[in-house]
């Protein structure tokens, strides 16, 4: 069956990023990039990729649409998706779009759904490692009027729609529905595939899609955020270390354990 | 006019996002592994070698130096010198990159053989089932192969019968076949000839040399060695180009970019430490005695990097790319051992323990300045082309 499949997929700033190299500023409530750490492809959202290319081998008439909103993206790091095996990647680039909270991107994302106007399923990482909110595939959802499944470990697309295995803490459980949909992707689904040197070669040929807000149809009002940050902080935190000496292995355990007890830990 | 926008230099984009991947593999795949191995490990058990092969064969990075044609990723010696600065960023990294799950080819000139030779022991060395290594050096000397080389072949019907020593032949206790480079006319300096031998054929024999480091070399020992004619790689008393021109300038580039990629992994340990060490209530990395040591690290890898760069281009232009080839060699090999020592310096005792690379690094970076060709050897061939430029080769 023809399916074609849009994976929402955000540049985020490398969560490896050494502490020490990890700065903010408090002014604009924003994380200052890492000189000489380029950004990566939110893992979650690799996942969601992977999910996307395994529903394509599955069924051979697939088309796979990545698709980001946001400012300054890195073209190594967005073409990821094209050279693990996506078609095509659409970027919403614009100032405008750079620093919007949960609403905003994901009505940003939901114009640029609309826009791109054929799609059957709408596939995310579950959360973006950034800011670890989990709010913007539902947004997508609640404003495009589909059903949402999140959180998926398993996804199989069928003639009468999309059956995911939604991870819970003390298992799965089997959720359906009709497409259109919204699937929301967890790394339980396996580790997304590496780039092959042909996808590069292939990727860096292709010449991403390119809109500016307007294009897509954003007003400025559409945009503005419903969420105020008030402070954005590094906390600080003190390590002491404590060396409980008893009288041989035994005591040492037994004074730790009323150490343990003492700092109500056990 | 001159725009000075069209004159930025910059890396292809595939050849970055190929880095990327490179760097990602390392770090996500080699790196958790080894730290569970021991300190000084060269290999990786065979069921995890074994799980990571086809990731890389998936990838199409395997052999990535090898010709398409023969199963390889056909990358030009630019890209593969860009791309093994990032395999070689582990602990083993400098002499066993990835441990070999990336493919290890067979020496690069059995490409010039028969289709014989390249069945019998090219393909199946591509495809992980035989391991090559090649043999120049003799107990009396590496460096200047056309006088050192005392190994004697001497024609016996259809055959060659082998006679002589190698050594510090790396590679060699691990492999199953591997080139020689013998001697067949006594009358001539460069009357050479590369042979085709097996480990396990009669009249062969290895002894392996403890070193510095743990990848440790062997000596070789050929008594009355037998090889079929089909074995002899090239023409007959005509090894000296294979040796000199195609086998070891060549290999200088890739080996250059090894070192400057461990130093890179060493000064990135440095940078790290340095922020997070404090003495007297400030990082180290506030002080100027510590600062500046990872200046000059700085300058130095990245002065580096474009040498290397420089002297892989020309290759890959077809140009006479020996002379950059040994300026990279020379200086690469030098920062590798300043930098890896500079790291430890500013990582204090921790540097030296073996629970970090730095010490290992420390170790096998000593060798850089003697294997594949020594420091004075490369100066002798950077003289000549400074003083006769265009000169015949030595």
């Amino acid at each position: 069956m023809a399916l074609n499949i849009i994976v929402c997929a955000k540049q985020v700033v490398d969560p490896e990023t050494p502490a020490s190299a990890f700065r903010i500023d408090p002014d604009t409530k924003q994380v200052v990039p890492a000189q000489g750490i380029p950004p990566v492809v939110n893992g979650f959202d690799e996942n969601a990729v992977e999910a996307a290319l395994q529903i394509k081998e599955a069924s051979s008439d697939a088309t796979i649409t990545v698709l980001s909103v946001g400012s300054g993206f890195v073209m190594d790091v967005m073409k990821k998706p094209l050279s693990m095996g996506a078609d095509q990647l659409i970027l919403v680039d614009d100032p405008a779009v750079g620093n919007l909270d949960a609403f905003g991107t994901a009505t940003a994302l939901a114009e640029a759904i609309r826009k791109i106007g054929e799609y059957d399923l709408i596939l995310c990482g579950r959360q973006a490692s950034d800011w670890d909110n989990a709010m913007v595939p539902l947004g997508i959802a609640e404003i495009l009027g589909l059903p949402c499944i999140t959180i998926a470990q398993k996804i199989e697309v069928s003639d009468d729609g999309v059956t995911v295995h939604k991870a819970l803490s003390d298992g799965y459980e089997v959720v359906k529905a009709e497409l259109p949909a919204v699937v929301t992707i967890t790394n339980e689904l396996g580790e997304p595939r590496y780039p092959t040197l042909r996808g590069i070669m292939t990727a860096s040929r292709k010449t991403p899609t390119v809109w500016d807000a307007s294009e897509v149809g954003l007003s400025h009002d559409q945009l503005s955020h419903k969420l105020d940050l008030t402070e954005l902080y590094i906390p600080v935190s003190d390590t002491e270390c404590e060396f409980i000496e008893g009288e041989d292995d035994a005591d040492s355990g037994r004074l730790l354990a009323l150490k343990l007890r003492e700092a109500r830990l056990i | 006019m001159m725009n000075v926008e069209d004159q930025r230099y910059e890396l292809p984009q595939e050849i970055r996002m190929t880095r990327n991947v490179v760097r990602d593999y390392i770090s996500s795949e080699i790196v958790p592994r080894e730290q569970e191995m021991e300190h000084d490990s060269i290999f990786m058990d065979d069921d995890m070698f074994n799980s990571l092969t086809p990731v890389t064969k998936e990838m199409g990075l395997w052999c990535m130096g090898v010709p398409e044609e023969h199963g390889g990723a056909g990358l030009s010696i630019f890209a593969q010198a860009v791309l093994e600065e990032e395999m070689v960023q582990h602990a083993a990294g400098l002499y066993r990159p990835a441990y070999g799950t990336m493919g290890s080819g067979p020496p690069e000139i059995l490409w010039e053989g028969s289709d014989y030779q390249k069945e019998t022991y090219g393909i199946p060395t591509v495809n992980g089932e035989r391991h090559g290594w090649f043999a120049i050096t003799e107990p009396s000397g590496g460096s200047d192969p056309a006088r050192a080389i005392q190994t004697r072949a001497v024609r016996d019907g259809d055959d060659w019968i082998i006679n002589g020593s190698k050594i510090f032949i790396s590679g060699a206790p691990w492999g199953d076949w591997g080139i020689v480079f013998a001697r067949t006319d006594p009358d001539s300096r460069r009357g050479i000839t590369a042979f085709i031998v097996e480990n396990d054929w009669d009249g062969f024999d290895l002894e392996p040399i403890p070193v510095i480091r743990a990848y440790y070399p062997a000596q070789l020992f050929f008594d009355n060695l037998r090889v079929p004619s089909r074995n002899v790689l090239g023409e007959v008393d005509n090894g000296w180009d294979l040796l000199a021109n195609k086998l070891l300038a060549r290999a200088r580039i890739p080996y250059s970019a090894a070192n400057l990629g461990v130093a890179v992994a060493a000064h990135k340990m440095a940078v790290e430490y340095s922020k997070t060490r404090e003495t007297f209530g400030a990082p180290i990395a506030t002080r100027q005695a510590v600062q500046w040591m990872m200046v000059d690290s700085e300058v130095e890898i990245r002065a580096c990097r474009w040498l290397i760069w420089e002297a892989a281009w020309q290759y890959d232009a077809g140009e006479d790319f020996r002379q950059a080839a040994s300026i990279a060699k020379v200086f690469s090999a030098d920062i590798l051992g300043k930098v890896v020592d500079r790291a430890i310096q500013i990582h204090g005792g921790y540097g030296v323990t073996k629970a970090l690379p730095l010490e290992r690094w420390y170790r096998e970076a000593r060798v850089r300045r003697i294997g594949e060709g020594p420091t004075e050897i490369q100066k002798m061939v950077i003289a000549r082309e400074i003083l006769n430029p265009g000169g015949p080769p030595g």
